[in-house]
């Protein structure tokens, strides 16, 4: 009988396809698979939460300072000042924080963030972008006065603004800057400066200016008013010439603007009284439509702090310094960077009309005078009544003195002898986003002492990478020889030749 | 000892073993049989603890693989089909990695390695890169590999395939002679090879078993059937009824014909012998027998052999 | 875990890879200290040579992390791993370390510059230290990518190809959070999705970008070429490092089980 074959029974098994086993089985990859998946999504969640809790509230705790000077830490005196702060600072970084092609990002934006750490919630510390966010400058300063810009700093105290330029608090290798044209760091003085400027912002009650009347002044200064403000300093008017009057208890600045007529004796002696006892006096007198006017009584007071004013009007002879080229009365003032030091952006300031003033020669011993603003090599002076031909000879001649007593009363005579510093027909004509408003803040700023110059902040040294002994083209060569060619090389020779030997072990 | 119930694995939708349970003793030679795809590999797998089952439980000594799987691959040696090589090392490097692997103590390390050497006769390669090493070699290394750390079960996936008839006895008398310290699972698809060496015997057919005896136990079923394989000059329809005539011969039938000789496959019971009558018969028709011999069993006949009832 | 760690790092100098990936970087390294001497003042700053070498990161990590598994899978060693009685947490540790020991030697061209340096009298200071600090942190987290790439294929290449685009992700997060928060600006704009007014919809947009550029490990840790120690970057970074190891160990546990 036929049998089936071995073959036919086998075949005949496969298709027979038994049921599968299907719940169990199943269940349990399935189950395995949800718990792996979960597992790790439940992993991936704690850590990035965790990463940002840390984040958000260690992050400054957690920041320590290795370098050997001290780079990204505020000092003890900075720490002090912070401490003792009793107003709520805001500072604006006017860039985009990760832009990374800003070449002092490194030296700044550490140091900051360790202010704002160490305000204690005093000082907010924000970065706004002015392309993404157009509308912060004109918030921030709606004048232009303080010249706030993108790539700058401002810092900002209610309704006080200090604008910080970044590349100011460094100093640069003069000597390699020269020769090589590569700007080498060697300084680091933004402690300093913010530090200086926060001081200063967050000062006390403002001081009290008074302008001068009835001689004719200028009444039309609210361009200085605005100036004066920044300072810190409040105005109002005074007038010194009836009986019995005398300058109010706090009387931190008295401004003269283009008087028109003489002081009187009285007046002279009152304020002679002031300057001994350390006040200070802003005087514009340029020498324009008062060419007949004769100031006895305002020289004498002048003389005093060592300062002569004199009937004559610069005239301007380098052709480079006019700033329109057939009037030789408006020029280019230089500044005397001698004595006119830190803070001043600006080398040349707008001058018109300018009074020949001049260094008194019976000054007393107390009192220094410095030339702040200067005309060019080749000025002279046209006095009234004579002839050009018997003009002084060419020289330098001052267009802004300051009369400083050195003794411990301290007070200061400032004599603008041009009115463009401080006329709101100037800044009619240029608006306060210009040199001449600034020159005006620094100067009146220095002798107000608003000025930064009295912190005692050592400047920090940058670690200098350049080497110690500059190499020869020859060793250059040799180096990169070694660097290059050696090491790689022989790397690459180890290794085949390693992999060579084993292939035949 | 090894314990398997119930083992069940899927690949996605494919059933690659379904319900195996056997035991293995110890001290015993086990050997796993079965055709290619029966599901041979994939079970060693999960023995080994390499892959993990769909569903069942295996033990080791006492030990779930799943549960305590630590303790369970303690005991293990695992030679799979492919020998897990690195072709970039020399033969002693990938020993002493081995063994750093299985955490052999350092003091007895050097001296297991060269005494497993010895044993499996690779002393005098252990300084060759592997990538150099013959087929025949890299298996003892593979062997070499599964006894470091002295495991007491070893499994063995298929050890002789590829070896030349030399090698395959060397390689026998040396799972011989281990057997005598260590449990071993040795599978092959070659029924000779399984039945010169091991204790018992387990066949595997589409990820079941189809028997599970000791191996005199199952010799016997398969020699139950005799085969005969005869080359005749003559023509199939005059001998087949004569040959089918004879008493317990079950079935004859033509294998193939050439130039007026065929090739004739008689299978008869185990209990008679009807080598006699075959010759007599054919001789009394006059049939000049060409070759007679006793083929062996293939293993579709075991299957059938063993799955079909006894006549 | 110490086995897997010595026989993966030996295997990197017998196989000619070690050395290549020590090659290129020595090269690359090189030719930017030779540049840095020839200036005419010699302005020789290694932190920024390290941050510098911080941008190929993409290629050189993928070189070293795409055998980590791939191999294995391969070759069939994997076994090995499988049955050895302990869990795969210790491969997984001993793997990274090993291609993270092998990171540290390729910085060997770096130390030989500073030995030179101070051979001329230049300066090495807390910040050359900090950034090799900020270089390894970074290439801890890189290398973990990469071998989670390389334990989820068997093709090297393939693991290569994907530890790369997801390095370079990385290393372009800052335009990548600008270009975003810009669409989704614009997208808020134009749909006028809930009536917001256009300092709303800047601010949404700055929300984005500043969320998506917090990931960015490239800028969290240049803190350390100026010197300043932050412990937040070092955390991020391990942490992450840490998950992808934890993920990579999650793939290989799976392949026990899965239906492939």
């Amino acid at each position: 009988m036929a049998k089936k074959s071995a073959r036919e029974h086998i075949l005949e098994e496969k298709t027979v396809k038994s049921p599968r086993v299907k719940v169990a089985s199943d269940e349990r990859i399935k189950s395995l698979r949800t718990m792996s998946f979960l597992s790790i999504l439940i992993i991936v969640l704690i850590c990035f939460v965790f990463n940002i809790l840390l984040d958000v509230t260690l992050d400054k705790a957690l920041t320590f300072d290795a370098t050997s000077v001290k780079i990204n830490t505020v000092g003890t005196y900075t720490k002090n000042i912070l401490k003792n702060m009793d107003k709520k600072v805001e500072i604006y970084g006017l860039f985009d924080k990760n832009d990374m092609s800003l070449e002092w990002r490194d030296y700044l934006i550490p140091i900051l963030d360790d202010y704002e750490s160490k305000a204690d919630g005093k000082i907010t510390l924000s970065y706004i972008d002015p392309d993404s966010n157009p509308f912060i400058i004109r918030e921030l300063d709606p004048d232009g006065l303080y010249g706030a810009a993108k790539k700058k700093y401002v810092i900002k105290c209610e309704d006080r603004l200090v604008c910080v330029d970044p590349y100011n608090c460094l100093n640069y290798d003069q000597g390699i800057a020269s020769t090589s044209g590569v700007y080498v760091l060697t300084g680091n003085d933004v402690e300093f400066y913010f530090t200086g400027y926060i001081q200063y912002i967050t000062s006390d009650d403002p001081l009290q200016a008074f302008y001068l009347t009835g001689h004719g002044e200028t009444m039309e200064h609210t361009n200085l008013d605005t100036i004066l403000v920044s300072l810190g300093i409040k105005t109002e008017t005074l007038n010194l010439s009836g009986v019995g009057s005398s300058i109010p208890n706090q009387c931190d600045l008295i401004a003269i603007l283009q008087p028109k007529q003489d002081i009187s004796e009285a007046e002279r002696d009152i304020l002679k009284l002031y300057l001994q006892n350390g006040g200070k006096i802003l005087l514009v007198n340029d020498f324009n439509e008062n060419q007949n006017v004769e100031y006895t009584n305002l020289n004498l007071l002048c003389h005093q702090m060592g300062i002569s004013l004199e009937a004559g009007l610069i005239h301007e002879n380098d052709s480079s310094c006019l700033i329109q080229s057939d009037n030789p009365y408006i020029s280019w003032g230089h500044l005397n960077t001698d004595y006119a030091t830190e803070g001043y952006a600006w080398s040349a300031y707008y001058t018109s009309y300018n009074r020949y003033l001049s260094v008194f020669a019976d000054k007393p011993d107390t009192i220094s005078v410095y030339p702040l603003l200067t005309t060019s090599e080749s000025a002279t002076v046209e006095f009234k009544n004579m002839n050009i031909s018997d003009a002084i000879s060419q020289g330098t001649y001052p267009i802004v003195l300051k009369g400083v007593d050195t003794s411990e009363k301290s007070g200061a005579l400032l004599v603008y002898a041009t009115s463009s510093l401080t006329s709101d027909e100037y800044y009619g004509m240029k608006t306060l986003n210009d040199p001449n408003a600034e020159f005006v803040r620094q100067s009146i700023g220095t002798i107000c002492q608003r000025s930064v110059n009295n912190v005692q902040i050592p400047v920090k040294t940058i670690p200098n990478y350049a080497l110690g002994r500059p190499l020869s083209s020859n060793e250059v060569t040799m180096w990169s020889i070694v660097v290059m060619t050696i090491i790689p090389v022989g790397c690459l020779i180890c290794g085949f030749y390693i992999y060579k030997k084993r292939r035949h072990l | 000892m090894i314990e398997i119930s119930n083992l069940v694995k899927y690949y996605g939708d494919k059933r690659a073993v379904s319900g195996i349970s056997f035991t293995v003793n110890q001290g015993e030679i086990l050997g796993f049989l079965g055709p290619n795809g029966a599901g041979k590999s994939t079970t060693l797998n999960i023995i080994s603890g390499y892959l993990s089952a769909t569903s069942g439980k295996v033990t080791i000594n006492g030990y779930d693989i799943l549960e305590e799987p630590e303790l369970a691959k303690k005991n293990i040696g695992y030679l799979p089909e492919i020998p897990p090589l690195f072709t970039d090392m020399t033969v002693m490097e990938y020993l002493t990695y081995v063994s750093e692997l299985k955490q052999v103590p350092k003091t007895i390390r050097k001296k297991q390695i060269s005494d497993i050497m010895k044993m499996v006769h690779i002393g005098n390669v252990s300084g060759r890169l592997i990538h150099n090493l013959s087929k025949g070699f890299r298996q003892r290394v593979g062997i070499a590999q599964a006894l470091i750390g002295n495991p007491e079960v070893l499994i063995l996936d298929e050890p002789t395939v590829g070896l030349d008839p030399n090698q395959v006895i060397e390689m026998r008398k040396l799972i011989v002679s281990l057997s005598k310290n260590h449990t071993i699972i040795f599978s092959s698809h070659i029924l000779s090879e399984v039945q010169a060496i091991c204790d018992r015997i387990v066949i595997i057919h589409q990820g079941k078993i189809a028997a599970d005896s000791p191996t005199l136990e199952l010799t016997a079923q398969i020699e139950g059937r005799a085969h005969y394989l005869l080359t005749v000059e003559a023509s199939f329809n005059s001998i087949q009824m004569p040959l089918r005539a004879i008493p317990g011969v079950q079935n004859v039938a033509l294998l193939s014909e050439r130039n007026g000789l065929i090739q004739i496959e008689v299978i008869a019971d185990g209990d008679l012998d009807v080598r006699k009558s075959i010759f007599y018969t054919l001789a009394k028709a006059n049939t000049p027998i060409l070759e007679f011999r006793s083929a062996s069993a293939s293993l579709e006949d075991i299957f059938t052999s063993i799955t079909s009832p006894k006549k | 875990m110490i086995a897997v760690f010595k026989r993966e790092f030996l295997s990197y100098f017998r196989t000619p890879v070690g050395w290549v990936a020590i090659c290129l970087l020595g090269a690359i390294s090189g030719y930017y200290f030779s540049g840095m001497l020839a200036y005419s003042m010699s302005y020789v700053n290694l932190a920024m040579e390290i941050n510098y070498l911080r941008t190929f990161f993409v290629i050189l990590i993928p070189i070293i992390t795409m055998r980590l598994f791939s191999e294995e899978k391969k070759n069939g060693t994997e076994v090995l791993l499988y049955t050895m009685p302990y869990s795969m947490k210790g491969v997984v540790i001993g793997k990274f370390l090993a291609a993270f020991a092998l990171q540290f030697m390729m910085l060997i061209s770096v130390f030989s510059h500073m030995i030179i340096t101070v051979i001329c009298d230049g300066t090495i200071n807390m910040a050359t230290w900090g950034s090799i600090f900020g270089y390894l942190v970074l290439a801890a987290l890189f290398i973990s990518v990469g071998m989670l790439t390389s334990a989820l294929t068997e093709n090297q290449i393939m693991s290569a190809v994907v530890c790369f685009v997801i390095i370079l992700i990385f290393e372009r997060m800052a335009s990548i959070a600008e270009s975003l928060s810009s669409i989704f600006k614009a997208f808020l704009k134009i749909t006028n999705l809930f009536g917001l007014s256009d300092a709303s919809i800047y601010n949404a947009g700055e929300a984005v970008r500043s969320g998506i550029s917090w990931l960015d490990p490239y800028s969290k840790t240049s803190c350390y070429t100026s010197g300043v120690f932050k412990v937040i970057p070092i955390i991020y970074c391990l942490s992450f490092t840490a998950l992808f190891m934890f993920i990579t160990y999650r793939v290989l546990e799976k392949k026990r089980w899965s239906p492939n």
